[in-house]
């Protein structure tokens, strides 16, 4: 849990590799079947040259972020805006940062919004707003 | 099972897709874990005489099901934006029912397609997540 909140304060930063197997496995949870994904021989032909990461599975990175800094009040009541800026590739190497970039006053506390960035070297790849009233 | 290719003039705002359930298992949650690495011991055990608490972002196993569980995108179809709002935590043996419904369409400067899926998933009564889908319809 973060002990103070305030704009610019870093929240954890982390660094994440995804392989084919955790692509199956998102495939198999959510019934995505793209051949850019689940079939590499064919992903290899494409123009990307290699299978691609669900889009969705970064936004659990940034869950993850959000858990550790405000706890269950997340679970309850919060607020995520993703943005998709380019494809990642299997085995990509993802560093994955978050900052507190707004804290308003709102009726019952504070809004705090936090964005969050995902980047493979220094491309971004995701980023994603999320906000939370405490 | 084979979806008809739907074209993005064959859509319409206020269309309506199906009911569906999605249910929160103990298995999914495990293996929605390794997916995206979870490393909080809140999400990777249930505490004692609890139930197993799920990382809300797990509403992404459904997000797309919303509509390719009844149609299909053109080939090329993006995933430009998602929001998603979490309402309540989510735990193993939740029986979801989600439900989907086009909210927008719009052709931009660019000339480029876009269609907003908005959705909820209940637990009973209870609107436990929304999700807002735009996605960049290639045809």
């Amino acid at each position: 849990m973060l002990k103070e909140i305030k704009e610019g304060i870093e929240l954890a930063s982390f660094e994440r590799t995804v392989n084919q197997d955790q692509i199956y496995l998102f495939a198999e949870l959510s019934g995505g079947d793209d051949p850019l994904h689940v079939d590499p021989e064919f992903a290899a032909k494409s123009p990307f040259g290699a299978t691609l990461v669900f889009g969705l599975m970064p936004v659990g990175y940034f869950h993850t972020q959000m858990y550790e800094a405000f706890g269950d009040a997340w679970l309850k009541k919060g607020k995520m805006d993703i943005k998709f800026t380019a494809p990642i590739l299997v085995q990509q190497h993802m560093v994955v940062t978050a900052v507190i970039s707004a804290v308003e006053p709102v009726e019952g506390g504070k809004q705090v919004t936090v964005k969050h960035t995902c980047m493979v070297g220094d491309k971004v790849v995701t980023v994603a707003d999320s906000t939370i009233v405490v | 099972m084979s979806r008809q290719v739907v074209l993005y003039d064959e859509l319409s705002v206020g269309q309506t897709f199906p009911e569906f359930e999605f249910a929160i298992t103990e298995d999914v949650i495990e293996k929605y874990c390794q997916t995206i690495g979870e490393t909080n011991e809140k999400f990777l055990k249930a505490a004692s005489g609890e139930k197993r608490v799920a990382p809300p972002t797990i509403v992404s196993l459904f997000t797309f099901a919303v509509y390719k569980n009844f149609i299909d995108s053109p080939s090329g179809t993006l995933h430009a934006k998602q929001s998603y709002l979490f309402n309540a935590p989510l735990y193993a043996g939740d029986v979801l029912k989600v439900s989907a419904r086009i909210t927008e369409k719009y052709v931009n400067a660019k000339g480029r397609k876009f269609v907003i899926f908005e959705s909820d998933a209940k637990r009973g009564d209870e609107v436990v997540s929304t999700s807002i889908m735009t996605l960049c319809w290639a045809k």
